[in-house]
């Protein structure tokens, strides 16, 4: 790839996280008590992506296909604890579904986007694999942490409704289809708002990126229009195979829903 | 022995955290009786009703509907032979109309979904519930009209044990008195209900909760 971007020095970065001042002064202002924790989120960001900027180095340099799924599925352990965690679901139950539908989800939407649609020679290569790979994961991340969440939260909610779908007669299939809709729709909706906008509201990262980089506009815009279907098809995929890897688990034997799902410190 | 068609629970006992809400040593309902729970909150009726529909699961002891034993295995067959209307209705979003679209769309409601539709617009006539109000949504009906749907929806889907958890709660009188005459009016049936005001009519057997004693 063109590498026509103009460096950064360290001092023009430097410069760069000047501007966090402005929102911390605002929190600072208005005590909203969370300049601690925006401190070191700034930390963890700038540790954590020098980290990665130094094993993404070695990994492009190396560029072993065991190497770059080793790292791939590191990141998928790492998705699959934070949306457990965050989706404020009982991780001793949920961590190993969440891996699972992550696992499948990314690696097989990846798999096709690296075959049919960019034809690549080395489907397992760093860039595609580890960057492509990331993007989706971060997506689906996000897709399974609402609709995780929604789904069990609302079925402890309407715990009743469900219920009454049993008592009239519905498989656990059935009954459970308002949550299914609920979830889905909670996850899908803001990719299908951001597609609906995309190129007139804001311009992706991605794209942005590639063209900064040197890409001409017109390969930016078509890696970011597969990115974005992958992006769409990645998130309902893991989401409804997060859900249904989960089901077993979370019922007894005669349907109903089993307590202790939800970790009770979230509320 | 066969168990009689209709209800039998052998030394049931329910307990939450220790403590015990329910224990039957034997109790048979026969196929068709009317039977109405009487009892103050908190005396188990609900549990009663839960743990009929294997909502609740007791510590020990067997519960028999339909001649078959409530097991993981049974579980689905009986609920899909009896109906069950909570003391507390979900919150549907959708219209009665449109609730009892869903239920008619289940595979077992399936085959007789004309009847079941029939049925209830029967039963919505008998007990005064205008096309308005089962096309307005659910949620926001009264709690009385609420319930009204509720009963005909239980009762339009023609099951052979019909259980209410108190479906007159927020019901006048006059209503009340409506409820009470229609389940009597039901033939075939095994239908149990609760409610705070007992019904006028001799010709329903009374449980009295709690039913320790038994």
């Amino acid at each position: 790839m063109d590498t026509s971007a103009y460096p950064i020095s360290t001092a023009s970065l430097a410069a760069a996280y000047g501007l966090a001042i402005i929102p911390l002064a605002i929190m600072l202002y208005y005590q909203l008590g969370t300049v601690r924790r925006t401190v070191i989120a700034i930390i963890r960001m700038t540790v954590q992506l020098a980290a990665v900027s130094m094993l993404l180095f070695y990994l492009f340099e190396w560029d072993k296909w065991w190497a770059n799924m080793g790292w791939a599925l590191c990141m998928i352990g790492f998705a699959a604890l934070s949306a457990t965690n965050d989706s404020g679901l009982n991780l001793r139950f949920f961590l190993p579904p969440v891996f699972a539908a992550l696992a499948i989800g990314t690696l097989s939407i990846l798999f096709f986007i690296n075959t049919i649609v960019l034809k690549l020679e080395d489907i397992f290569a760093a860039p595609y694999l580890i960057i492509l790979g990331g993007m989706l994961l971060g997506n689906a991340l996000k897709g399974i942490i609402i609709g995780l969440g929604a789904f069990f939260r609302s079925l402890y909610a309407e715990q009743e409704r469900y219920e009454f779908g049993l008592a009239a007669g519905a498989s656990r299939q059935e009954a459970l289809r308002p949550f299914f809709q609920e979830s889905l729709r909670a996850a899908l909706n803001p990719t299908v708002a951001s597609m609906a906008t995309m190129g007139v509201v804001f311009l992706p990262g991605m794209m942005a990126g590639q063209i900064i980089g040197g890409s001409s506009p017109d390969t930016a815009i078509r890696y970011q229009l597969a990115i974005m279907l992958a992006i769409f098809a990645c998130i309902a995929i893991s989401l409804l195979l997060a859900i249904h890897l989960s089901l077993n688990r979370s019922f007894d034997a005669y349907g109903n829903i089993r307590p202790g799902l939800l970790r009770s410190t979230n509320g | 022995m066969q168990p009689p068609s209709g209800i039998l629970l052998k030394d049931v006992r329910l307990a939450f955290k220790g403590q015990p809400v329910l224990q039957i040593s034997h109790l048979c309902i026969p196929p068709g009786e009317k039977v109405f729970l009487s009892g103050p909150s908190g005396s188990g009726k609900s549990s009663f009703f839960r743990l009929l529909m294997g909502f609740l699961l007791p510590q020990e002891g067997e519960i028999h509907l339909h001649s078959q034993r409530l097991c993981p295995q049974t579980v689905h067959s009986i609920r899909q032979q009896t109906a069950y209307l909570p003391q507390r209705l979900p919150a549907f979003r959708a219209s009665a109309y449109a609730v009892l679209g869903e239920l008619l769309g289940f595979k077992a409601n399936q085959p007789e979904a004309p009847q079941h539709k029939a049925a209830f617009d029967h039963y919505c006539q008998q007990l005064n519930i205008s096309a308005s109000q089962l096309e307005q949504p659910f949620f926001k009906l009264s709690g009385g009209e609420q319930q009204r749907a509720g009963i005909a929806l239980a009762l339009s889907l023609q099951r052979s044990i019909i259980l209410l958890d108190e479906p007159t709660a927020a019901l006048d009188a006059i209503n009340r008195e409506k409820v009470a005459a229609l389940l009597e009016s039901l033939s075939g049936p095994t239908v149990i209900w609760s409610a705070h005001h007992p019904p006028v009519s001799t010709q329903w057997r009374t449980l009295a909760f709690p039913l320790s004693k038994r």
